[in-house]
Protein backbone atom coordinates (compact mmCIF):
# COMPACT_ATOMS: atom_id res chain seq x y z
CA UNK A 1 0.00 0.00 0.00
CA UNK A 2 1.23 3.48 -0.81
CA UNK A 3 0.86 6.21 1.74
CA UNK A 4 1.18 9.82 0.66
CA UNK A 5 1.96 12.40 3.30
CA UNK A 6 1.26 16.03 2.58
CA UNK A 7 4.03 17.09 4.87
CA UNK A 8 6.27 14.08 4.80
CA UNK A 9 8.93 15.36 7.13
CA UNK A 10 6.72 16.01 10.11
CA UNK A 11 4.52 12.97 9.51
CA UNK A 12 7.50 10.67 9.71
CA UNK A 13 8.85 12.47 12.74
CA UNK A 14 5.45 12.18 14.36
CA UNK A 15 5.12 8.47 13.65
CA UNK A 16 8.65 7.80 14.92
CA UNK A 17 7.79 9.65 18.09
CA UNK A 18 4.53 7.70 18.37
CA UNK A 19 6.44 4.46 18.02
CA UNK A 20 8.77 5.48 20.83
CA UNK A 21 5.83 6.29 23.05
CA UNK A 22 4.12 3.01 22.13
CA UNK A 23 7.25 1.05 22.78
CA UNK A 24 7.65 2.63 26.18
CA UNK A 25 4.02 1.94 27.06
CA UNK A 26 4.22 -1.64 25.87
CA UNK A 27 7.57 -2.46 27.40
CA UNK A 28 6.09 -2.58 30.87
CA UNK A 29 3.80 -5.43 29.76
CA UNK A 30 6.46 -7.51 28.03
CA UNK A 31 7.02 -9.94 30.90
CA UNK A 32 3.27 -10.61 31.12
CA UNK A 33 3.01 -10.91 27.34
CA UNK A 34 5.86 -13.43 27.15
CA UNK A 35 4.18 -15.54 29.81
CA UNK A 36 0.88 -15.30 27.96
CA UNK A 37 2.45 -16.33 24.64
CA UNK A 38 4.32 -19.26 26.21
CA UNK A 39 1.07 -20.73 27.50
CA UNK A 40 -1.33 -19.69 24.77
CA UNK A 41 0.83 -20.70 21.80
CA UNK A 42 2.87 -23.34 23.65
CA UNK A 43 5.80 -21.46 22.20
CA UNK A 44 9.47 -21.88 23.02
CA UNK A 45 11.53 -18.79 23.73
CA UNK A 46 12.52 -18.01 20.13
CA UNK A 47 8.93 -18.42 18.90
CA UNK A 48 7.82 -16.21 21.75
CA UNK A 49 10.22 -13.47 20.66
CA UNK A 50 8.99 -13.84 17.05
CA UNK A 51 5.40 -13.34 18.11
CA UNK A 52 6.36 -10.39 20.31
CA UNK A 53 8.17 -8.84 17.34
CA UNK A 54 5.13 -9.36 15.12
CA UNK A 55 3.05 -7.67 17.78
CA UNK A 56 5.25 -4.57 17.72
CA UNK A 57 5.03 -4.44 13.92
CA UNK A 58 1.26 -4.67 14.21
CA UNK A 59 1.09 -1.97 16.89
CA UNK A 60 3.26 0.41 14.90
CA UNK A 61 0.98 -0.05 11.90
CA UNK A 62 -2.09 1.12 13.84
CA UNK A 63 -2.64 4.83 13.35
CA UNK A 64 -2.94 7.09 16.36
CA UNK A 65 -2.64 4.19 18.79
CA UNK A 66 -0.11 5.98 20.97
CA UNK A 67 -2.51 8.82 21.76
CA UNK A 68 -5.39 6.45 22.41
CA UNK A 69 -3.24 4.27 24.63
CA UNK A 70 -2.11 7.11 26.82
CA UNK A 71 -5.73 7.73 27.71
CA UNK A 72 -6.49 4.08 28.37
CA UNK A 73 -3.50 2.75 30.29
CA UNK A 74 -5.71 0.70 32.58
CA UNK A 75 -7.02 -1.56 29.82
CA UNK A 76 -3.98 -1.51 27.56
CA UNK A 77 -2.75 -4.91 28.68
CA UNK A 78 -5.99 -6.66 27.75
CA UNK A 79 -5.84 -4.90 24.39
CA UNK A 80 -2.32 -6.26 23.85
CA UNK A 81 -3.53 -9.75 24.76
CA UNK A 82 -6.22 -9.43 22.09
CA UNK A 83 -3.71 -8.39 19.45
CA UNK A 84 -1.41 -11.26 20.39
CA UNK A 85 -4.28 -13.77 20.43
CA UNK A 86 -5.18 -12.81 16.86
CA UNK A 87 -1.56 -13.14 15.76
CA UNK A 88 -1.36 -16.60 17.33
CA UNK A 89 -4.60 -17.73 15.69
CA UNK A 90 -3.31 -16.48 12.33
CA UNK A 91 -0.04 -18.36 12.81
CA UNK A 92 -1.86 -21.55 13.68
CA UNK A 93 -4.05 -21.18 10.61
CA UNK A 94 -1.03 -20.64 8.38
CA UNK A 95 0.72 -23.65 9.91
CA UNK A 96 -2.36 -25.74 9.16
CA UNK A 97 -2.46 -24.59 5.54
CA UNK A 98 1.24 -25.40 5.16
CA UNK A 99 0.66 -28.87 6.57
CA UNK A 100 -2.16 -29.39 4.09
CA UNK A 101 -0.03 -28.21 1.21
CA UNK A 102 2.59 -30.77 2.07
CA UNK A 103 0.00 -33.53 2.02
CA UNK A 104 -1.95 -32.49 -1.05
CA UNK A 105 0.80 -31.26 -3.28
CA UNK A 106 -1.24 -32.02 -6.41
CA UNK A 107 -4.56 -30.47 -5.60
CA UNK A 108 -5.18 -26.75 -5.72
CA UNK A 109 -5.08 -25.88 -2.03
CA UNK A 110 -6.65 -22.51 -2.50
CA UNK A 111 -9.60 -24.09 -4.13
CA UNK A 112 -9.98 -26.76 -1.47
CA UNK A 113 -9.69 -24.32 1.44
CA UNK A 114 -12.31 -22.12 -0.19
CA UNK A 115 -14.59 -25.09 -0.63
CA UNK A 116 -14.38 -25.73 3.09
CA UNK A 117 -15.26 -22.24 4.03
CA UNK A 118 -19.07 -22.19 3.80
CA UNK A 119 -19.24 -25.43 5.70
CA UNK A 120 -17.00 -24.08 8.42
CA UNK A 121 -18.98 -20.85 8.53
CA UNK A 122 -22.21 -22.77 9.06
CA UNK A 123 -20.52 -24.82 11.73
CA UNK A 124 -19.40 -21.70 13.60
CA UNK A 125 -22.80 -20.06 13.30
CA UNK A 126 -24.40 -23.15 14.79
CA UNK A 127 -21.97 -23.21 17.70
CA UNK A 128 -22.50 -19.53 18.36
CA UNK A 129 -26.24 -20.06 18.63
CA UNK A 130 -25.55 -22.98 20.98
CA UNK A 131 -23.35 -20.75 23.13
CA UNK A 132 -26.08 -18.16 23.21
CA UNK A 133 -28.61 -20.74 24.36
CA UNK A 134 -26.33 -21.82 27.19
CA UNK A 135 -25.79 -18.21 28.25
CA UNK A 136 -29.54 -17.61 28.38
CA UNK A 137 -29.95 -20.43 30.86
CA UNK A 138 -27.23 -19.70 33.36
CA UNK A 139 -27.05 -17.27 36.25
CA UNK A 140 -27.61 -13.85 34.61
CA UNK A 141 -24.72 -12.33 36.53
CA UNK A 142 -22.35 -14.97 35.15
CA UNK A 143 -23.71 -14.28 31.70
CA UNK A 144 -23.29 -10.51 32.01
CA UNK A 145 -19.71 -10.85 33.21
CA UNK A 146 -18.95 -13.18 30.30
CA UNK A 147 -20.63 -10.96 27.69
CA UNK A 148 -18.93 -7.81 28.98
CA UNK A 149 -15.62 -9.60 28.74
CA UNK A 150 -15.90 -11.50 25.48
CA UNK A 151 -18.38 -9.45 23.43
CA UNK A 152 -17.75 -5.93 24.69
CA UNK A 153 -14.07 -6.59 25.26
CA UNK A 154 -13.95 -5.06 28.73
CA UNK A 155 -11.06 -5.76 31.10
CA UNK A 156 -11.79 -7.65 34.33
CA UNK A 157 -11.24 -4.48 36.34
CA UNK A 158 -13.82 -2.58 34.30
CA UNK A 159 -16.32 -5.40 34.76
CA UNK A 160 -15.62 -5.35 38.47
CA UNK A 161 -16.50 -1.65 38.50
CA UNK A 162 -19.70 -2.20 36.51
CA UNK A 163 -20.95 -5.10 38.61
CA UNK A 164 -19.62 -3.78 41.91
CA UNK A 165 -17.78 -6.98 42.83
CA UNK A 166 -14.11 -7.79 43.25
CA UNK A 167 -11.90 -8.75 40.32
CA UNK A 168 -11.47 -12.28 41.66
CA UNK A 169 -15.27 -12.64 41.78
CA UNK A 170 -15.44 -11.44 38.18
CA UNK A 171 -12.96 -14.17 37.26
CA UNK A 172 -15.18 -16.75 39.01
CA UNK A 173 -18.28 -15.55 37.13
CA UNK A 174 -16.59 -15.63 33.73
CA UNK A 175 -15.04 -18.99 34.43
CA UNK A 176 -18.41 -20.42 35.54
CA UNK A 177 -19.97 -19.24 32.27
CA UNK A 178 -17.15 -20.72 30.20
CA UNK A 179 -17.46 -24.04 32.04
CA UNK A 180 -21.21 -24.11 31.40
CA UNK A 181 -20.58 -23.47 27.69
CA UNK A 182 -17.91 -26.15 27.52
CA UNK A 183 -20.17 -28.70 29.24
CA UNK A 184 -22.96 -28.17 26.70
CA UNK A 185 -21.23 -27.21 23.48
CA UNK A 186 -19.02 -29.91 22.01
CA UNK A 187 -16.16 -29.02 19.77
CA UNK B 1 -20.75 -43.42 33.63
CA UNK B 2 -21.86 -40.64 35.94
CA UNK B 3 -18.47 -40.58 37.63
CA UNK B 4 -16.78 -40.37 34.23
CA UNK B 5 -19.09 -37.48 33.36
CA UNK B 6 -18.44 -35.61 36.60
CA UNK B 7 -14.73 -36.25 36.14
CA UNK B 8 -14.93 -34.64 32.69
CA UNK B 9 -16.84 -31.72 34.19
CA UNK B 10 -14.14 -31.23 36.82
CA UNK B 11 -11.53 -31.15 34.07
CA UNK B 12 -13.62 -28.66 32.09
CA UNK B 13 -13.96 -26.45 35.14
CA UNK B 14 -10.22 -26.46 35.77
CA UNK B 15 -9.53 -25.69 32.11
CA UNK B 16 -11.95 -22.74 32.17
CA UNK B 17 -10.38 -21.36 35.32
CA UNK B 18 -6.94 -21.54 33.74
CA UNK B 19 -8.10 -19.80 30.56
CA UNK B 20 -9.75 -17.00 32.55
CA UNK B 21 -6.61 -16.59 34.68
CA UNK B 22 -4.45 -16.58 31.56
CA UNK B 23 -6.41 -13.62 30.22
CA UNK B 24 -6.32 -11.73 33.52
CA UNK B 25 -2.84 -10.46 32.67
CA UNK B 26 -1.81 -11.01 36.27
CA UNK B 27 -0.55 -14.56 35.96
CA UNK B 28 2.36 -15.38 38.27
CA UNK B 29 5.34 -17.61 37.49
CA UNK B 30 3.88 -20.20 39.85
CA UNK B 31 0.56 -20.23 38.03
CA UNK B 32 2.27 -20.51 34.67
CA UNK B 33 4.07 -23.58 35.91
CA UNK B 34 0.83 -25.05 37.27
CA UNK B 35 -0.99 -24.59 33.97
CA UNK B 36 1.79 -26.10 31.92
CA UNK B 37 2.18 -29.05 34.29
CA UNK B 38 -1.55 -29.67 34.30
CA UNK B 39 -1.77 -29.63 30.50
CA UNK B 40 1.21 -31.94 30.12
CA UNK B 41 -0.15 -34.37 32.70
CA UNK B 42 -2.36 -36.12 30.14
CA UNK B 43 -3.98 -35.59 26.78
CA UNK B 44 -7.46 -35.03 28.25
CA UNK B 45 -6.21 -32.02 30.16
CA UNK B 46 -4.50 -30.58 27.09
CA UNK B 47 -7.62 -31.23 25.01
CA UNK B 48 -9.89 -29.57 27.58
CA UNK B 49 -7.60 -26.55 27.74
CA UNK B 50 -7.45 -26.20 23.95
CA UNK B 51 -11.22 -26.51 23.65
CA UNK B 52 -11.83 -23.97 26.38
CA UNK B 53 -9.49 -21.61 24.50
CA UNK B 54 -11.27 -22.23 21.22
CA UNK B 55 -14.71 -21.53 22.79
CA UNK B 56 -13.20 -18.45 24.41
CA UNK B 57 -11.99 -17.19 21.02
CA UNK B 58 -15.22 -18.06 19.31
CA UNK B 59 -17.43 -16.28 21.84
CA UNK B 60 -15.86 -12.97 20.82
CA UNK B 61 -17.95 -13.35 17.65
CA UNK B 62 -21.26 -13.46 19.51
CA UNK B 63 -23.57 -10.77 18.24
CA UNK B 64 -23.89 -7.91 20.69
CA UNK B 65 -27.56 -8.16 21.63
CA UNK B 66 -28.79 -5.00 23.23
CA UNK B 67 -31.12 -6.80 25.58
CA UNK B 68 -28.36 -8.75 27.26
CA UNK B 69 -27.02 -6.02 29.43
CA UNK B 70 -30.03 -3.88 30.05
CA UNK B 71 -31.93 -6.48 32.00
CA UNK B 72 -29.15 -6.94 34.47
CA UNK B 73 -28.36 -3.28 34.82
CA UNK B 74 -32.00 -2.74 35.70
CA UNK B 75 -31.60 -5.31 38.45
CA UNK B 76 -28.65 -3.41 39.79
CA UNK B 77 -30.54 -0.15 39.62
CA UNK B 78 -33.12 -1.71 41.89
CA UNK B 79 -30.34 -2.69 44.25
CA UNK B 80 -28.99 0.83 44.08
CA UNK B 81 -32.36 2.27 45.05
CA UNK B 82 -32.53 -0.20 47.90
CA UNK B 83 -29.02 0.72 49.07
CA UNK B 84 -29.82 4.41 48.76
CA UNK B 85 -33.01 4.10 50.76
CA UNK B 86 -31.19 2.18 53.49
CA UNK B 87 -28.56 4.93 53.61
CA UNK B 88 -31.21 7.64 53.81
CA UNK B 89 -32.88 5.73 56.58
CA UNK B 90 -29.61 5.36 58.48
CA UNK B 91 -28.73 9.01 58.09
CA UNK B 92 -32.10 10.19 59.31
CA UNK B 93 -31.73 7.78 62.21
CA UNK B 94 -28.31 9.20 63.06
CA UNK B 95 -29.51 12.77 62.60
CA UNK B 96 -32.36 12.12 64.96
CA UNK B 97 -30.07 10.91 67.69
CA UNK B 98 -27.47 13.58 67.00
CA UNK B 99 -29.96 16.39 67.24
CA UNK B 100 -31.32 15.04 70.46
CA UNK B 101 -27.92 14.91 72.11
CA UNK B 102 -26.12 17.94 70.63
CA UNK B 103 -27.59 21.39 70.20
CA UNK B 104 -28.57 22.39 66.69
CA UNK B 105 -25.63 24.67 65.79
CA UNK B 106 -23.29 22.72 63.54
CA UNK B 107 -20.16 21.95 65.50
CA UNK B 108 -16.93 21.13 63.70
CA UNK B 109 -16.59 17.43 64.24
CA UNK B 110 -13.56 16.04 66.02
CA UNK B 111 -11.01 14.61 63.61
CA UNK B 112 -11.62 10.92 63.07
CA UNK B 113 -8.57 8.68 62.90
CA UNK B 114 -8.13 5.72 60.57
CA UNK B 115 -5.09 3.49 60.60
CA UNK B 116 -3.82 0.24 59.14
CA UNK B 117 -1.41 -2.24 60.71
CA UNK B 118 1.66 -3.58 58.91
CA UNK B 119 0.56 -5.73 55.98
CA UNK B 120 -3.00 -4.43 56.07
CA UNK B 121 -4.66 -2.58 53.20
CA UNK B 122 -7.97 -0.94 53.88
CA UNK B 123 -10.47 1.38 52.23
CA UNK B 124 -12.26 4.17 54.07
CA UNK B 125 -15.46 5.70 52.72
CA UNK B 126 -15.89 9.30 53.87
CA UNK B 127 -19.27 11.00 54.31
CA UNK B 128 -18.74 13.24 51.23
CA UNK B 129 -18.45 10.19 48.99
CA UNK B 130 -14.65 10.21 48.76
CA UNK B 131 -12.79 6.96 49.18
CA UNK B 132 -9.33 6.74 50.71
CA UNK B 133 -7.38 3.50 50.33
CA UNK B 134 -4.79 3.12 53.05
CA UNK B 135 -1.67 1.14 52.31
CA UNK B 136 0.27 -0.75 54.97
CA UNK B 137 1.15 1.00 58.23
CA UNK B 138 -0.70 4.22 57.45
CA UNK B 139 -2.57 6.71 59.58
CA UNK B 140 -4.87 9.55 58.57
CA UNK B 141 -6.99 12.03 60.50
CA UNK B 142 -10.04 13.51 58.85
CA UNK B 143 -11.99 16.61 59.73
CA UNK B 144 -14.86 18.08 57.70
CA UNK B 145 -16.55 21.43 58.17
CA UNK B 146 -18.72 23.71 56.03
CA UNK B 147 -15.79 25.29 54.18
CA UNK B 148 -13.14 22.63 53.96
CA UNK B 149 -12.59 18.93 53.93
CA UNK B 150 -9.27 18.40 55.69
CA UNK B 151 -7.12 15.33 56.05
CA UNK B 152 -3.75 14.78 57.70
CA UNK B 153 -1.59 12.02 56.31
CA UNK B 154 0.46 11.16 59.40
CA UNK B 155 2.40 8.14 58.16
CA UNK B 156 2.46 5.78 55.22
CA UNK B 157 0.80 5.90 51.83
CA UNK B 158 -2.73 6.43 50.59
CA UNK B 159 -4.66 6.56 47.34
CA UNK B 160 -7.26 9.31 47.22
CA UNK B 161 -10.43 9.16 45.17
CA UNK B 162 -11.94 12.51 46.04
CA UNK B 163 -15.60 13.26 45.38
CA UNK B 164 -16.27 16.51 43.51
CA UNK B 165 -17.43 19.38 45.69
CA UNK B 166 -16.28 22.78 44.36
CA UNK B 167 -17.75 24.57 47.36
CA UNK B 168 -15.58 22.61 49.79
CA UNK B 169 -11.99 21.99 48.63
CA UNK B 170 -10.27 18.90 49.95
CA UNK B 171 -6.97 19.71 51.71
CA UNK B 172 -4.40 17.04 52.48
CA UNK B 173 -1.69 18.04 54.93
CA UNK B 174 1.62 16.21 54.79
CA UNK B 175 3.62 18.20 57.31
CA UNK B 176 5.33 20.89 55.29
CA UNK B 177 3.07 20.86 52.24
CA UNK B 178 -0.63 20.97 51.61
CA UNK B 179 -2.24 19.29 48.64
CA UNK B 180 -5.41 21.02 47.51
CA UNK B 181 -7.96 19.35 45.25
CA UNK B 182 -11.58 19.61 44.23
CA UNK B 183 -12.28 16.16 42.79
CA UNK B 184 -9.58 13.83 41.52
CA UNK B 185 -7.66 10.60 42.01
CA UNK B 186 -4.05 10.38 43.14
CA UNK B 187 -1.56 8.58 45.33
CA UNK B 188 0.61 10.05 48.09
CA UNK B 189 3.46 8.18 49.73
CA UNK B 190 5.32 9.77 52.62
CA UNK B 191 9.08 9.28 52.66
CA UNK B 192 11.87 10.19 55.09
CA UNK B 193 12.44 13.59 53.55
CA UNK B 194 9.04 14.50 52.14
CA UNK B 195 6.56 12.72 49.90
CA UNK B 196 5.90 11.36 46.42
CA UNK B 197 2.70 12.07 44.58
CA UNK B 198 1.29 10.34 41.49
CA UNK B 199 -1.77 11.84 39.85
CA UNK B 200 -4.15 9.42 38.14
CA UNK B 201 -6.99 11.78 37.27
CA UNK B 202 -7.75 15.50 37.42
CA UNK B 203 -5.51 18.24 38.75
CA UNK B 204 -4.00 18.76 42.19
CA UNK B 205 -2.23 21.78 43.64
CA UNK B 206 0.68 21.43 46.05
CA UNK B 207 1.25 24.44 48.27
CA UNK B 208 3.35 25.41 51.26
CA UNK B 209 1.43 24.69 54.40
CA UNK B 210 0.19 27.85 56.05
CA UNK B 211 2.44 28.35 59.05
CA UNK B 212 0.88 29.75 62.15
CA UNK B 213 3.06 32.83 62.31
CA UNK B 214 4.16 36.16 60.99
CA UNK B 215 5.05 36.28 57.31
CA UNK B 216 2.55 33.75 56.11
CA UNK B 217 0.96 36.18 53.65
CA UNK B 218 4.27 37.33 52.22
CA UNK B 219 5.63 33.87 51.64
CA UNK B 220 2.46 32.45 50.23
CA UNK B 221 3.62 30.89 46.99
CA UNK B 222 1.40 30.11 44.05
CA UNK B 223 1.81 26.41 44.46
CA UNK B 224 2.62 23.76 41.91
CA UNK B 225 -0.10 22.32 39.74
CA UNK B 226 0.12 18.68 38.76
CA UNK B 227 -1.99 17.15 36.03
CA UNK B 228 -3.03 13.55 35.46
CA UNK B 229 -0.02 11.41 34.66
CA UNK B 230 2.36 13.52 36.71
CA UNK B 231 4.74 12.05 39.22
CA UNK B 232 6.44 14.42 41.60
CA UNK B 233 8.66 14.23 44.64
CA UNK B 234 8.59 16.94 47.27
CA UNK B 235 10.97 17.37 50.12
CA UNK B 236 11.01 19.83 52.94
CA UNK B 237 13.17 22.32 51.06
CA UNK B 238 10.63 22.57 48.27
CA UNK B 239 12.48 20.64 45.57
CA UNK B 240 10.26 19.16 42.91
CA UNK B 241 10.93 16.54 40.33
CA UNK B 242 7.97 16.27 38.03
CA UNK B 243 7.53 14.21 34.93
CA UNK B 244 4.64 12.87 32.96
CA UNK B 245 4.53 9.12 33.00
CA UNK B 246 1.28 7.15 33.05
CA UNK B 247 3.00 3.81 33.46
CA UNK B 248 4.65 4.85 36.68
CA UNK B 249 1.41 6.36 37.93
CA UNK B 250 -0.27 3.02 37.34
CA UNK B 251 2.58 1.25 39.12
CA UNK B 252 2.52 3.65 42.04
CA UNK B 253 -0.97 2.51 42.90
CA UNK B 254 -0.59 -1.19 42.09
CA UNK B 255 -0.70 -2.01 45.81
CA UNK B 256 -4.41 -1.17 45.77
CA UNK B 257 -5.17 -4.33 43.83
CA UNK B 258 -3.26 -6.45 46.33
CA UNK B 259 -0.41 -7.06 43.90
CA UNK B 260 3.09 -5.70 43.61
CA UNK B 261 4.58 -5.52 40.15
CA UNK B 262 8.28 -5.33 39.32
CA UNK B 263 10.00 -5.02 35.99
CA UNK B 264 13.69 -5.71 36.08
CA UNK B 265 13.98 -4.08 39.49
CA UNK B 266 16.95 -4.36 41.86
CA UNK B 267 16.38 -7.05 44.47
CA UNK B 268 17.23 -4.56 47.19
CA UNK B 269 14.32 -2.36 46.14
CA UNK B 270 11.93 -5.29 45.72
CA UNK B 271 12.65 -6.53 49.23
CA UNK B 272 12.24 -3.02 50.66
CA UNK B 273 8.80 -2.83 49.02
CA UNK B 274 7.83 -6.19 50.44
CA UNK B 275 9.06 -5.36 53.93
CA UNK B 276 6.54 -2.54 54.09
CA UNK B 277 3.85 -5.24 54.20
CA UNK B 278 5.59 -7.67 56.52
CA UNK B 279 6.04 -7.92 60.25
CA UNK B 280 8.71 -10.57 59.83
CA UNK B 281 11.21 -8.58 57.78
CA UNK B 282 13.41 -9.94 55.04
CA UNK B 283 17.09 -9.02 55.12
CA UNK B 284 19.46 -9.49 52.22
CA UNK B 285 23.15 -10.05 51.91
CA UNK B 286 24.81 -7.00 50.30
CA UNK B 287 26.23 -9.26 47.64
CA UNK B 288 22.69 -9.94 46.40
CA UNK B 289 21.44 -6.35 46.34
CA UNK B 290 22.28 -5.82 42.68
CA UNK B 291 20.41 -8.89 41.34
CA UNK B 292 17.38 -8.06 39.23
CA UNK B 293 13.91 -9.56 39.12
CA UNK B 294 10.59 -9.14 37.27
CA UNK B 295 7.20 -10.44 38.25
CA UNK B 296 3.81 -9.87 39.79
CA UNK B 297 3.42 -10.91 43.39
CA UNK B 298 0.29 -11.22 45.43
CA UNK B 299 0.72 -9.45 48.75
CA UNK B 300 -1.46 -11.91 50.62
CA UNK B 301 0.69 -14.83 49.50
CA UNK B 302 3.16 -14.15 52.32
CA UNK B 303 6.22 -16.26 51.78
CA UNK B 304 5.47 -17.08 48.13
CA UNK B 305 8.01 -14.40 47.21
CA UNK B 306 10.72 -16.50 48.89
CA UNK B 307 9.84 -19.55 46.83
CA UNK B 308 9.87 -17.44 43.68
CA UNK B 309 13.23 -15.89 44.55
CA UNK B 310 14.80 -19.23 45.39
CA UNK B 311 13.53 -20.66 42.13
CA UNK B 312 14.79 -17.87 39.90
CA UNK B 313 17.91 -16.50 41.58
CA UNK B 314 20.97 -18.08 43.18
CA UNK B 315 19.52 -17.44 46.61
CA UNK B 316 18.80 -19.37 49.75
CA UNK B 317 16.33 -18.20 52.38
CA UNK B 318 17.27 -18.80 55.97
CA UNK B 319 14.18 -18.53 58.14
CA UNK B 320 14.79 -17.46 61.73
CA UNK B 321 12.17 -16.85 64.37
CA UNK B 322 12.09 -13.09 63.97
CA UNK B 323 13.49 -12.49 60.51
CA UNK B 324 14.32 -14.05 57.16
CA UNK B 325 17.80 -13.73 55.71
CA UNK B 326 18.53 -14.16 52.01
CA UNK B 327 21.97 -15.60 51.38
CA UNK B 328 23.98 -16.35 48.29
CA UNK B 329 23.77 -20.01 47.38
Amino acid sequence: MKVVYINTQSAIAQSAKDNDVLYELTYEHEAALRRFIRIRARANSSETEDILQEMYTKLFSLDGLAAKTEERQDTFRSFLFKVVTNLIIDRERRAKVRAQEEHESFSDTHYSSKANEPEEQANIAEKLSDIEKVLNNINPVHKTAFVLCRVEGKAYREISDILGVSVSTVEKYISAALTAIRNKVQN
Amino acid sequence: MTTALSHQKAINKQASEFVVRLYSGELTAKEEERIICWCEENEFHQQAFDQALSLWDMSAELSPHVGWRQKLEKRFYHLRYLAASILVFMFSFMLFFNTTSIDTSVQPQLPSTYRTAIGEISSVGLPDGSTISLNTNTQINVEFNDNYRELWLQTGEAFFDIAKDPSRPFLIHTGTKTVRVVGTKFNIKLSQSGFDIAVAEGIVAVEESAKSGSNQQVEKSEGVFLEAGAIASFNNSNAIIAKKNEVTVEKAQSWRTGYLRFDDERLEKVIASFNRYRTKKIEIDDKLAHLRISGVFKLSDGDAILTALEATLPIEAQIDTDRIILLKK
